[in-house]
């Protein structure tokens, strides 16, 4: 049996940075002197949904692969990383939510709230989002994720394998 | 389950109740309606509703905290897909 490749020749994973992603969100969306652009109000909260959506698998990703030394490892961190779907996080985690603790709670409800307003924002052209609505979830995204990224390890185990994982 | 499939006039009253008894009494909810539309087959479910007086994103982090109780709330309630809610002022001009 051969060992797995060290990684000193090759990119260890690098997520983005969800606070980054708040950022250039709050960038796009200019001062109050610039004249509102609904696209950018839009592009905007698509975005809080992608930060705490991205934060959420960065964390699946991270508590289930903890060590990431060699090739090996760091397939296994990308698949975990990419091994979630949409629909399937945000409902099991919903379904889930009342084991979770209360910040474990408005994470699940902030990520649905998001993914329902990312979906009208990108799919419902009925839908006309302004700058407030969109400062209002980049802050919701920002402060659920601070949250978030701070419970503890074993409530994040939890929550990758809900949202990773089918119930039987 | 009666109550997801009457999701369309129970679930305007709930927003509106919860809205009514937590924003600022300036703000006032006047009418709702349905906005929804299909996802990959699935019902996104929205209720819009049309508000005049003080703006209810005042205070950001309460609408914020609003708007998670609701949530949660119906998912105590078993409202599967869940109801969305946006707010908008009365006469400004649709999208």
């Amino acid at each position: 049996m051969t060992s797995a490749n060290p990684t000193s020749d090759v990119n260890a994973p690098a997520p983005l940075d969800w606070q980054e992603l708040i950022a250039s969100a709050r960038r796009s969306l200019g001062d109050q002197s610039v004249e509102e652009s609904r696209e950018a109000n839009h592009r905007a909260i698509s975005t809080a949904y992608y930060a705490a959506y991205d934060a959420l698998c960065a964390s699946n990703a991270s508590v289930l692969v903890p060590v990431v030394t060699d090739l090996l490892s760091i397939d296994a961190w990308v698949r975990v990383y990419r091994g979630s779907s949409h629909g399937h996080a945000v409902g099991n985690l919903k379904r889930h939510s009342a084991s979770l603790s209360p910040d474990g709670q408005d994470f699940a409800a902030a990520l649905a709230d998001l993914y329902q307003a990312r979906l009208n924002a990108d799919y419902n052209p009925r839908s006309g989002f302004d700058r407030q609505d969109a400062e209002r979830l980049l802050d919701r995204a920002e402060a659920a994720i601070a949250r978030f990224v701070q419970l503890p390890q074993t409530e994040r185990v939890a929550i990758a394998t809900i949202t990773l994982l089918r119930d039987r | 389950m009666v109550i997801r499939d009457a999701w369309r006039t129970e679930a305007p009253a709930l927003i509106k109740a919860e809205l009514e008894k937590r924003l600022p009494a300036e703000c006032k909810i006047l009418r709702h309606e349905i906005d929804s539309f299909y996802y990959e087959g699935e019902e996104v479910r929205n209720v819009l509703l049309f508000y005049t007086g003080a703006e209810p994103y005042a205070d950001s982090q309460m609408f914020n905290e609003i708007h998670r109780d609701i949530t949660l709330m119906f998912w105590e309630l078993d409202f599967d897909p869940t109801p969305g809610f946006y707010l908008k002022r009365e006469g400004e001009k649709p999208a």
